[in-house]
């Protein structure tokens, strides 16, 4: 326990060196602190690292795959056939729109910022709220949602059902044919098929130390010692857990500091009204974060630097010195991974 | 009768064999939902101690992330959607689990939710704890670093040491007492900080603001922890599993009445099949009595039609032969008595005028002798009385032909018994003793004469069968109703019988068994002609050495066609 592996405490220890008394006292303090509550933190350092790299494939129906992947580009899933599900999830753009709120439909704006649709199945719940519990509600919820496609089954089924190869196509995969659920089913196929697996951050999670630079080890580290990664964890970075926006100070204080708070800031206060979640949000993943801004649920932060310095403030309850954000972004972008082996960043180069 | 237990027979193993094939069909198709429900509630309960167990260690720092404790939800909603799809099944059960589905579902959310709070807090927790040191140095270097008031920091010092042991005390043990000197000892030291400089006081809030919030998500986390123990899932699961092993048990019940069910059906199918085997041997034995019953039916009424063919024809050839006789008989007749009363004229005239005769003629030579003339007196004599015969011969005959004297009328057959044995009483009563056995029968409507003719003849007839016994013999009379609208009549022997060879040929014309001259083999004929015109039957049963019955059956009326056939007849 006296060898603290951790540096932070090295630090501390280091820096109180002049009297001796506050000395004294300090090195008995912060080994109590330490064995009272990082002492599991400290089985927990042994352990493997916080954030697991993503599978490379899954085991998918590739038939369905290429039928929900048509359905994905298919216009005819919204009302006056105006959105496809690809037209906010663009893939050779991070999986979403790059706006701060989604375009809505026929006038309407949406409410929220696009998610990115890359690795979405890996969460725990959809949505910036976390109120759809599977990828399944979620697609149920967008084809009714008027700002979303706005539109229903049977209108769906009136226009697909003229289309002879994809109702063959259904036909051919699924006993009961072409129904609201099965296209539901060959959609979510697909999504689970949107995973972006060897970021190079994954690469030195598997074990090759050349995959990251020095400073975004470096950034790795800080990730971890600020406590970015007590919520932004697992195989996702994030995605697991809810969490108050808002940990020191009031809750929703972020939303006040930009100006009037709407609906949507209350997260999953909409879908519960318990008082206490209010402002809770589902911790977003941080997988391909360097192609997904801008960042929050209202779009609100525009970059990388300011998104890391709001969580700083508002979740960890300190500032974080500008070196220390660049190299956490700097680690941050290690996360953007490949689609069908070619890293999503090169995409947007193209 | 036998007819309707042949259907109710039929139907009885049709309704079996549907039923025995239902029930197999019933249990051949097991219902596989209970012990599918139990399998996925033991996986539930698996998955639900196991995701305890791992939130649990959350508080131990031991999950490098969240991953573990955020996958069982997924889990457990697949499990949940199979268990409910199953109990779905039947809306009979579905009423059964709905409750304790619904009490799991309450549970499972509270749980689901209490775990979510359980992470945001020990992640913030996590945080703040993590902070504490270094808000604590940097504060400690604040006040090192304020040179000009070295006296003034111990007492900060001091109750900054202080207070990061009493919070990582209460880290470790939460209690209020401690939480009350924590508070007082956090605005001593924001006061004392604010006294120093501002810099210091802005680390000190800092950092006592993140004690505040280890302060707050240890409070919360504890009685979340609480929370959690509190959350019956695992109860909403055994309760769960209890229903489905009543289903289980419900079903195996239900099979084990369907087993029983089966067995007695085939049981009573055994029956059922035996007694149509009964039933059909029975029906069986019946058409072979049938059948046996039919073909004598048809042998008796052959030879009774060839019996009235025979006395038909004779009936014919006798008529003929009467009439063709009767005339050359009746002058034949007229001449023997023409010559017998001349003869007797003669004689007469000779006695007269012997003494003139006698002289006239010459003794021997002319005229003839008395004892000649006497002589031929008797040869007349004899032929008039084969004459005789013939006549008696030809007048039976004509009564065969002709059955004449017949009138019906009401008689009592006892009375007509009564009078034929009185008439035979000559012949009967050195040979044998008549005995008497009468029914009491009705009076029937029948020819009194002919029915009295026929008596006689069998009396006759059974008194010569008996004549020649050494012992004396018995000869019972008996009558009988035979139905309501029949009677029966026996005249019974004990004499030498009948020989089987014999007995068909008895009512033929013309046969007869006595010897030659004794008999004219007509008796038995005109008995059966004249019983078969009054409507009935005579009958003869025989054992050689025992005895001889006749059995006459009469109805009590002759039908019409009886009458007219006796009319006719006797035209």
């Amino acid at each position: 326990m006296k060898h603290d592996p951790d540096p932070q405490h090295c630090r501390v220890t280091g820096q109180a060196s002049a009297p001796t008394v506050g000395r004294q006292l300090l090195i008995a303090a912060v080994p109590a602190l330490a064995l009272a509550f990082l002492g599991p933190a400290l089985v927990a350092a042994q352990t493997p690292e916080p954030i697991a790299p993503i599978p490379f494939q899954l085991e998918l129906d590739q038939h369905k795959v290429e039928l929900g992947e048509a359905l994905f580009h298919d216009v005819r899933l919204s009302k006056d056939n105006e959105n496809a599900c690809s037209s906010c999830h663009d893939l050779d753009n991070g999986g979403d729109d790059g706006l701060a709120k989604s375009k809505g439909l026929g006038g309407k704006a949406g409410k929220r910022n696009t998610l990115t649709i890359f690795n979405s199945t890996l969460n725990f719940r959809m949505m910036w709220d976390g109120r759809f519990a599977s990828s399944e509600q979620q697609v149920e919820a967008a084809i009714h949602d008027p700002a979303v496609m706005g539109t229903t089954w049977p209108a769906i089924l009136d226009k697909l059902a003229q289309d002879q190869a994809l109702t063959q196509a259904f036909a051919g995969l699924y006993p009961q044919g072409m129904q609201p659920q099965t296209i539901t089913d060959a959609l979510v196929v697909y999504e689970r098929s949107l995973i972006t697996p060897n970021a190079r951050f994954d690469k030195f999670l598997r074990g090759d130390k050349t995959a990251l630079g020095p400073d975004e080890l470096e950034g790795y580290r800080l990730f971890k010692t600020y406590g970015c990664a007590s919520c932004h964890q697992g195989v996702n970075v994030g995605g697991n857990m809810f969490q108050v926006f808002g940990v020191l100070g009031m809750p929703g204080d972020y939303f006040r500091s930009h100006g009037p708070v709407t609906d949507p800031d209350f997260g999953l206060y909409n879908t519960t009204k318990v008082e206490e979640d209010k402002f809770v949000f589902r911790v977003p993943s941080l997988r391909n974060v360097a192609l997904t801004a801008p960042y929050f649920n209202d779009g609100s932060a525009a970059t990388l630097t300011e998104a890391v310095d709001a969580m700083a403030k508002y979740q960890l309850g300190r500032q974080i010195p500008p070196r220390d954000n660049a190299l956490i972004v700097a680690f941050l972008r290690t996360l953007t991974g490949e689609y069908k082996g070619r890293p999503l960043d090169a995409r947007v180069s193209q | 009768m036998i007819v309707r237990s042949r259907i109710v027979c039929s139907v009885l193993v049709a309704v079996l064999l549907t039923a025995l094939a239902s029930l197999l069909a019933m249990l051949r198709a097991p219902d596989t939902r209970p012990s599918e429900l139990l399998a996925s509630l033991a996986e539930m309960k698996q998955i639900d101690a196991l995701w305890s167990a791992d939130v649990l260690s959350l508080e131990l720092g031991l999950n490098p992330n969240y991953d573990s404790v955020a996958a069982p939800v997924g889990k457990l909603a697949d499990r949940y959607r199979t268990i409910e799809s199953l109990a779905a099944g039947d809306p009979a059960e579905t009423g059964d689990l709905s409750a304790s589905l619904a009490a799991y579902r309450s549970a499972m959310d509270d749980k689901i939710r209490i775990v979510e709070r359980i992470k945001a807090q020990y992640s913030i927790i996590s945080n703040s704890s993590r902070l504490l040191p270094i808000a604590a140095a940097d504060l400690f270097a604040e006040l090192e670093g304020g040179a000009d008031r070295p006296t003034s920091n111990p007492p900060i010092a001091d109750l900054l040491t202080r207070i990061v042991i009493d919070v990582a005390s209460y880290i470790v043990t939460p209690g209020e007492q401690l939480r009350q000197v924590i508070d007082n000892q956090m605005a001593a030291l924001r006061e004392a900080a604010g006294r120093t400089s501002p810099e210091a006081a802005a680390k000190a809030d800092t950092l006592l603001a993140h004690m505040a919030v280890i302060l707050r998500q240890k409070q919360l986390g504890t009685k979340l922890i609480v929370d959690l123990t509190a959350v019956p899932t695992g109860q909403a699961i055994d309760r769960l599993q209890r229903d489905a092993q009543a289903l289980e048990a419900d079903q195996n019940r239900y099979r084990s009445l369907l087993r029983d069910l089966m067995l007695v059906c085939c049981f009573m199918l055994v029956l059922a099949t035996a007694w149509a085997a009964y039933l059909l041997r029975r029906h069986y034995r019946q058409l072979n009595q049938d059948k046996s019953a039919l073909q004598q039916a048809n042998q008796d009424v052959q030879s009774q039609l060839i019996q009235s063919s025979k006395l038909s024809a004779m009936g014919q050839m006798v008529a003929g032969i009467t009439h063709e006789i009767n005339t050359p008989l009746a002058y034949v007749k007229a001449v023997f008595c023409l010559i017998r009363d001349q003869m007797a004229e003669m004689q007469v005239g000779r006695t007269a005028a012997s003494g003139i005769i006698a002289e006239l003629r010459p003794a021997g030579a002319d005229g003839l002798p008395d004892d000649q003339i006497g002589e031929l007196n008797m040869l007349i004599d004899e032929g008039l009385h084969g004459l005789e015969e013939i006549t008696n011969l030809i007048i039976t005959m004509k009564n065969f032909s002709r059955l004449d004297k017949g009138r019906l009328e009401y008689i009592d057959i006892e009375e007509a018994l009564d009078g034929a044995a009185l008439i035979a009483r000559s012949e009967v009563k050195y040979i044998a003793d008549t005995v008497k056995d009468y029914g009491k029968i009705p009076k029937i409507h029948a020819s009194a004469t002919q029915l009295k003719q026929v008596f006689l003849n069998l009396i006759n007839n059974a008194a010569h069968a008996m004549a020649d016994q050494p012992s004396r013999g018995k000869l019972t009379l008996r009558t009988r109703a035979e139905s309501e609208d029949s009677i029966r009549i026996e005249i019974e022997d004990s004499g030498t019988g009948i020989p089987a060879d014999v007995l068909p040929r008895i009512f033929d014309p013309f046969f007869t068994t006595k010897d030659v001259g004794k008999g004219t083999g007509m008796g038995l004929s005109i008995c059966y002609r004249i019983i078969q015109t009054h409507g009935g039957t005579i009958s003869a049963k025989s054992q050689p050495g025992v005895g001889t019955t006749f059995t006459i059956i009469l109805p009590h009326r002759a039908k019409a066609d009886a009458e007219h056939r006796l009319e006719q007849a006797a035209a």
